[in-house]
């Protein structure tokens, strides 16, 4: 079976080049046929080799095929070679279900485009490169597909190039993803020059190997070095603090492509890398501490953004960003497995809600202000459901997948076994991010779907429901939001179902075994009392509860005036404060107004101006007016360039001899 | 016998006031002729080298340096020419359309 | 003077300067044609001009890669070797001329300047530059490197009612002089010190424990001061903005790689075999050798480090703030000299390898470029600037994504021959512990990749604001691009057989006589 991996991704590239090169001049239908079923026809070969992997021993599940020599040098031969243990496989079938789900999904969403043709071969050429990342045995052939599909996204954010807001978003987020890229190359070349190989199979063993015979202690410097270089090459492409910021100018793009690359499966590509890379970051604690404090940093800010805005996709977008934190909160304390189920189930439940908001925006023809919209349950009454299904997930609340798998999150990160009490901080600010969650995604479906429609007349004239191409793999996507978690029911509400097994957790420990035989072996005891597990489960819940009540009462019982008072921007936060019951107004000030204003803050002043000022914008900037100044050398005058000339060779001359 | 340093050191300060020249002079021909003064105190150099050393090998070199100069000359001049027919000028400060 | 044979050997001469002799004598009598074409219409010379010339390149490869590739020997009291290490960057220097020549026809039909004398420069340059990489001895450097300059500072001048081509031209020749003529005065030191001139010889004197002496000092700078001018390292590339603007399009393209190739080849020639040799002790050549016995290693090492990342920081960042695209490119061959020097800085086998892998993969892409930068052109400084690029993908489709290809190559993004190349390099000197020029390398390329790129986001992201209208194009033009092109996209995802042909060839280095 391994001699067929290479024909997961093979099958997108073929796609991407009929539809490149020759798309112009073919159908609608055609073009929609070769885009999905190429998608479509790896995602049955991914099962395929799945099957095949289920039929072999837990420990033998890795299968590799080397395509050819790619290149030697200095001792360190790189092979074109792709790997599939459970990791990559979990990865590979999402990747490929929920992209062809989302190929089908753009048929209908994308159908008026004039450049249909180009829109499917970019989205083609992207499920290509996501393949190598996910399936390289090497990380060379990772940083190919990682750099094909930040190119993908570039060109799919700026796909509309009419909108000069477009192209400047899609060039933001190329610029950042290369900061990233930077720190990611020199994680690879630090890997090189200690460990002189590059393939997963070789680095790992041989880094456990010196690390037993104690030439490479736990936390060794070099070893931190190479982990906090890769974290910032996953910061860059995952969106974390403080490179999250070009995540939600993503939005620009086309909503499938937002929920295919910009919440399914491009921003994920950070963890799997960490994943992948687990053996690494368990051997440098520190680096992990790192990574799970951004993380709970970026889940709990972004989710507090994500409160202000009132485009719908900004909202999901910021609600990415802080689900990507989650993520990471599970890598970061070393429950790797958990870090992962969270990246299937989100990819679920984000690219459910994106593409509903996609249905939603089709049928808004366009329009994506919240504001606007209002009562659209009645209208879309699928999309309505599948949409509450997705938002109930991301929530938190059973049974839907999220709650399985934030919920495993959390519960780790309370007994992060190397620094326990980090641990219960991150567990905190995860819960509260959690709260504010369920929060927001409720104020969104308040919002969009209940009350009185808000738009113009002619938008409420042409309210529809999407057609079938739309709705189907949104039913699907929200059938998994339901069902998907109940691959990693854990082992304290399992028992209440006669032992249910953990499905997820027993198909991916072969990959982390190294790594929680590392953590056993040095780290305090990790696990925690029954109780308390109930404890934290049932906080949670409650605190998710919480969330969507407030969201209840602030937009539904208090939402009723809404309309009116439209004309002022962010007018009903004012309302809120100024009209109701005394209770209500020691409520809000205590919680309305604080993360009102903080998300104000957050994103004027450390968004806007940090951030985007001097993070991204402000290096950009340094380097224009710096190229601008020193290019004044460049006089002209051909003295000058010969003076330049001679002191270059006095310089060296001086230097040879007073060295 | 005059001492092979004497005419070291002559080329030095040749080959130095070439250099000098080539940076201070705006005139192009002028500059053209301080390269050809660098390149006669190698001339001079090696002819004085390979005299004191006994070996046939300098002065071929300076055969050949010399022809080279004179090809040199003969493309340097035919640039100047054409210079002065799109610029009027031949100095090099009238002649800074290209920069930055 | 071991042995003093000079009876002349025709033969021999055939088959070690076999190359150079094909160029030379195919030039007399591509003067000749010239003559008789002479009465002919335009067209007509111009198409017999440019594919006899295109035949002679092709056919001189030919020559160099199958009858001299086995080849190890040398001629005239090793003044010419012929040995792998020549023979490989003599073949990447003769391709880029093939490719030159062939977009040549139609970049001097579309400015209207079909005249003979152009392939015939072309072909002396070729010529010359092939007589430096195979020459041991400085005064025949001096000599072949005085050959292929002059013909290219004509090239440079070639087009004669434009300013910016006149002056980058007198730009070029000027300087060009001033360098050879410090080149020449260190050479002459080096005579007057060690007796030679050979660069064998040189290094036995040298590596006999006298290399540190003053003298030797002196001249290792200004020899090393005349190949930096060539090979456009910061301090010494002022020159190469203002030549490659002004230089007709392809000629520039032409400049940038083969006389980067030259300049590179040789001064690795006589870096590894002259001040810093790289033979064992025993007295035989050491083909992985990795330390050089010389003790000059520690004068050279901190300058070409210091000048390598001066070339890749000053390259690139003042290449972002450039509106002309040749200029930009120019600016962008300068940092790539500055990638190229990481390489000789490892002074290992992978190292020299990474170096030869790159000039090739260079030549691919930035001949390829500079192809399309003369078609969208039409002529010469009609649509250089980057706003001409503005929304050209949507106007020309096929032009537009060559150049993407050959942008992200020279960004070196992976899949493409850019990424290898500069991998070849960085890992080279990784492994030599080089990590902090390693690390600020790889980050002036984070710069490079912003106005290599900003160049795809014009032609695809921008709606266009004037009508850009590219010349006629010519199928040889075609045909160059397509096959850099491919090349560029084979040689990243195959390298390997390129590769170990370089290695062979930096292995040879370590004997040459």
């Amino acid at each position: 079976m391994d001699k067929y991996i290479f024909l997961i991704p093979l099958f997108p590239l073929i796609g991407f080049l009929i539809n490149g090169l020759l798309g112009k001049r073919f159908g609608k239908g055609i073009i929609s046929f070769i885009g999905c079923m190429t998608v479509g026809f790896s995602f049955i070969v991914s099962l395929f080799i799945w099957k095949y992997l289920l039929s072999l021993e837990p420990g033998h599940r890795i299968l590799t095929q080397t395509l050819w020599k790619w290149m030697s040098v200095g001792g360190l031969s790189v092979d074109v070679s792709f790997m599939i243990d459970p990791l990559s496989m979990l990865m590979i079938l999402v990747v490929t279900g929920v992209g062809f789900l989302i190929h089908v999904y753009s048929t209908g969403y994308m159908y008026e485009d004039e450049s249909y043709w180009r829109y499917f071969a970019y989205l083609n050429m992207f499920v290509f490169f996501m393949a190598m990342l996910v399936l390289g045995g090497n990380y060379l052939v990772m940083f190919v597909g990682w750099e094909g599909v930040g190119l993908a996204s570039y060109l799919l954010i700026g796909f509309w190039y009419q909108g000069i807001d477009n192209a400047v978003a899609g060039k933001k987020a190329f610029v950042v993803n290369r900061i990233g890229d930077f720190g990611f190359v020199l994680g690879l070349f630090l890997m090189f020059w200690t460990f002189g190989s590059l393939s997963y199979l070789d680095v790992f063993p041989k880094a456990l190997e010196l690390f037993e015979q104690g030439s490479l202690p736990i936390n060794s410097p070099v070893l931190v070095a190479i982990c906090l270089l890769l974290f910032v090459g996953a910061t860059g492409k995952s969106a974390q603090i403080p490179l999250y910021i070009w995540l939600p100018d993503a939005m620009a793009g086309p909503t499938p492509v937002s929920a295919l690359i910009h919440a399914a499966t491009m921003v994920t590509a950070g963890v799997y890398m960490v994943a992948r890379t687990n053996v690494l970051y368990t051997l440098a604690p520190s680096a992990l501490l790192v990574v799970a404090s951004i993380a709970a940093a970026t889940a709990f800010f972004a989710a507090t953004m994500g409160v202000l805005q009132n485009d719908i996709k900004k909202v999901l977008a910021y609600s990415t960003v802080s689900q990507l934190g989650y993520m990471f909160i599970g890598v970061g304390v070393t429950a790797y497995w958990a870090g992962i189920f969270h990246l299937m189930t989100h990819a679920f439940f984000k690219a459910c809600l994106f593409l509903c908001s996609g249905s939603v925006i089709h049928a808004m023809s366009g329009d994506q202000d919240m504001r606007h919209m209002g009562g659209l349950a009645k209208k879309m009454p699928i999309t309505y459901i599948t949409m509450l299904f997705a938002t109930l997930a991301i929530s938190g609340l059973p049974p839907f997948a999220g709650f399985f798998s934030k919920d495993e999150i959390l519960g780790k990160a309370f007994s992060f076994p190397y620094y326990p009490m980090a641990g219960k901080i991150i567990w905190f600010i995860g819960t509260a991010g959690a709260g504010i969650t369920a929060f927001y995604m409720f104020r969104l479906i308040f919002m969009t779907f209940h009350g009185e429609f808000r738009g113009t007349k002619e938008q409420e004239h042409h309210l529809h429901e999407s057609p079938a191409n739309m709705t189907v793999p949104l039913v699907i996507l929200a059938l998994l939001s339901l069902f998907g978690g109940w691959l990693g029911i854990p082992e304290l509400i399992g028992k209440f179902f006669g032992h249910v097994p953990n499905i997820l957790e027993g198909f991916l420990e072969p990959v982390f075994e190294h790594s929680s035989n590392i953590v056993s072996q040095f780290a305090h005891h990790g696990h925690v009392a029954e109780p308390v597990e109930w404890t934290l489960m049932t906080t949670s819940v409650v605190v998710a509860i919480i969330g969507i009540s407030l969201a209840y009462y602030i937009y539904m019982v208090h939402g009723k005036e809404l309309p009116q008072k439209l004309a002022q921007k962010y007018a009903f936060h004012y309302q809120v404060i100024y009209n109701k019951y005394y209770v209500d107004e020691i409520y809000e000030f205590l919680v309305v107004l604080p993360i009102y204003y903080f998300s104000v803050f957050l994103w004027k002043v450390a968004d806007a101006f940090f951030i985007d000022g001097i993070g991204v914008n402000g290096p950009a900037w340094v380097v224009k007016r710096t190229s601008s100044i020193v290019r004044l050398v460049q006089n002209g005058y051909v003295q000058t360039y010969g003076a330049f000339m001679l002191v270059g060779m006095v310089t060296i001359l001086c230097f040879f001899i007073y060295r | 016998m005059v001492h092979l340093s004497w005419y070291l050191t002559v080329s030095a300060m040749l080959f130095c006031i070439g250099v000098f020249g080539f940076l201070t002079r705006r005139n192009i021909i002028m500059m053209l002729l301080s390269i050809e003064l660098m390149l006669n105190s190698v001339n001079l150099n090696l002819a004085a080298m390979s005299h004191y050393m006994e070996d046939i090998r300098g002065q071929v070199l300076v055969f050949f340096i010399i022809a080279v100069a004179a090809a040199e000359a003969a493309i340097g001049l035919g640039i100047v020419v054409t210079l002065f027919r799109n610029y009027r000028s031949v100095y090099t400060e009238d002649i800074t359309i290209l920069k930055g | 003077m071991n042995n003093i044979n000079m009876s002349f050997d025709l033969y021999h001469l055939w088959q070690v300067c076999g190359g150079q002799l094909i160029l030379i004598v195919a030039g007399l009598l591509l003067i000749l044609v010239d003559i008789i074409l002479m009465e002919k219409d335009q067209e007509i010379r111009g198409r017999w001009m440019g594919w006899l010339t295109v035949f002679i390149f092709a056919a001189t490869i030919g020559h160099l890669a199958c009858r001299e590739w086995d080849l190890h020997d040398t001629i005239f009291m090793n003044v010419f070797s012929a040995d792998k290490y020549s023979i490989f960057i003599s073949i990447v220097m003769t391709c880029a001329g093939l490719l030159a020549a062939m977009m040549s026809i139609g970049y001097l039909r579309n400015n209207g300047l079909v005249r003979g004398e152009y392939y015939i420069l072309l072909v002396f340059a070729v010529a010359g530059a092939i007589g430096l990489i195979q020459s041991v001895d400085l005064l025949m450097m001096f000599i072949t490197l005085e050959v292929m300059s002059l013909a290219i500072y004509a090239l440079a001048a070639f087009l004669k009612d434009s300013s910016y081509s006149q002056e980058g031209a007198f730009k070029y020749f000027l300087l060009g002089s001033f360098g050879s003529a410090l080149f020449l005065f260190g050479v002459a030191i080096i005579y007057g010190t060690t007796g030679t001139l050979n660069i064998t010889q040189m290094a036995q004197y040298i590596s006999g424990g006298s290399y540190s002496t003053l003298p030797i000092l002196v001249a290792f700078a200004m020899i090393m001061a005349g190949f930096f001018f060539k090979m456009a390292m910061v301090p010494f590339h002022m020159w190469t903005p203002d030549v490659y603007e002004g230089a007709p399009s392809v000629i520039t393209g032409f400049m940038a790689t083969a006389v980067k190739a030259a300049a590179f080849g040789v001064f690795m020639k006589v870096l590894f075999v002259g001040f810093t040799p790289i033979l064992a002790s025993s007295g035989q050549p050491d083909f992985a050798a990795t330390v050089n016995l010389s003790a000059l290693g520690p004068y050279w090492k901190p300058v070409i480090w210091w000048l390598a990342l001066l070339s890749m920081f000053i390259g690139n960042l003042i290449a972002v703030s450039q509106s002309n695209i040749k200029r930009m490119l120019a600016y962008s061959s300068i940092a790539h000299a500055g990638y190229m020097a990481v390489g000789i800085i490892a002074a290992n086998g992978e190292g020299r390898m990474g170096v030869l892998f790159y000039l090739f993969a260079y030549t691919l892409m930035n001949i390829g470029a500079f192809g399309v930068v003369y078609l969208i052109d039409g002529m010469e400084r009609k649509a250089q600037d980057l706003e001409d690029y503005r929304g050209l993908g949507y106007i020309y489709p096929s032009l537009s994504f060559l150049l993407s290809l050959f942008l992200v190559a020279m960004a070196g993004l992976p899949p493409t021959a850019g990424f290898i190349a500069k991998f070849y390099v960085f890992a080279a000197a990784i492994k030599e512990g080089y990590f902090l020029l390693a690390a600020l390398g790889v980050l002036t390329s984070v710069i490079g990749a912003y106005y290599y790129l900003r160049v795809i986001y014009l032609m695809y992201m921008k709606e266009k604001v004037k009508d850009v209208e590219r010349g006629p194009i010519a199928a040889p033009t075609v045909v160059a691009l397509v096959i850099a092109a491919l090349g560029v996209v084979y040689l990243g995802l195959l390298p390997e057989n390129l590769a170990s042909v370089a290695n062979l060839a930096q292995q040879s280095l370590a004997m040459i006589f």
